[in-house]
């Protein structure tokens, strides 16, 4: 089950190596988005798609406000 | 959104974490982003962090003394926004700042638009502002005029 965590425990674990990526569309992560993020949008969030990302190191997944 | 793009995540084999409150709940907190654009200015652009603070168990007189100033902003240990206290005549000098203060003054996150926050306080005539993050955490103040 995914752990839901505020800011502080996200920048502690991005200091430890986590991975951070944005899931809203392309237009608002090209708007702004939290430094040292990865962009994978939900909607194209296949099994292809996630090979860029490390299987070794945790992923921090967020959104506009999480709904 | 985010919920759902970890549970799929999770289903793919990560360890996965969710940061629910998410990129508004950052940007309120007046953390920094990469911004691919030219933005209008935000609150946090004029942020003034000299403030005057105390907790809610001074004594009003002492809080006088010690700041000097007309008012003063109660906080808790966490830095958590209580109330807003004048240092007026009308204000009991021996009462604690809890007793004495306004309860839940206005506040604006960082993220806001300033041109329009600060339109906004002078139609009303609010001289100063309260930032503080979505948790209630104070940031500073931001000032109609400069």
């Amino acid at each position: 089950m995914p752990t839901s965590i505020d800011r502080r425990q996200l920048r502690a674990l991005v200091e430890h190596g986590a991975q951070l990526v944005e899931v809203l569309p392309a237009a608002e992560f090209e708007e702004e988005h939290l430094p040292g993020a990865i962009h994978l949008p939900l909607k194209s969030l296949t099994l292809a798609a996630v090979g860029v990302l490390d299987r070794n190191r945790p992923v921090i997944v967020y959104c506009w406000d999480g709904l | 959104m985010s919920p759902r793009a970890a549970w799929r995540l999770e289903r793919y084999g990560f360890e996965v974490y969710d940061y629910t409150l998410g990129k508004v709940d950052w940007l309120a907190a007046g953390l920094p982003t990469i911004r691919t654009q030219p933005a209008p200015m935000r609150v946090f652009d004029a942020l003034d962090t000299m403030v005057e603070a105390c907790g809610p168990d001074d004594i009003v007189a002492d809080v006088t003394s010690r700041t000097g100033a007309d008012e003063c902003l109660v906080l808790n240990s966490d830095r958590i926004l209580l109330g807003r206290l004048r240092l007026g005549a009308d204000t009991d000098p021996n009462s604690t700042a809890e007793v004495a203060m306004h309860p839940g003054p206005t506040t604006v996150r960082a993220h806001e638009n300033l041109g329009e926050t600060l339109a906004r306080m002078r139609a009303r005539a609010v001289p100063t502002l309260v930032v503080t993050t979505a948790q209630g955490e104070l940031l500073g103040v931001i000032h109609a005029e400069p």
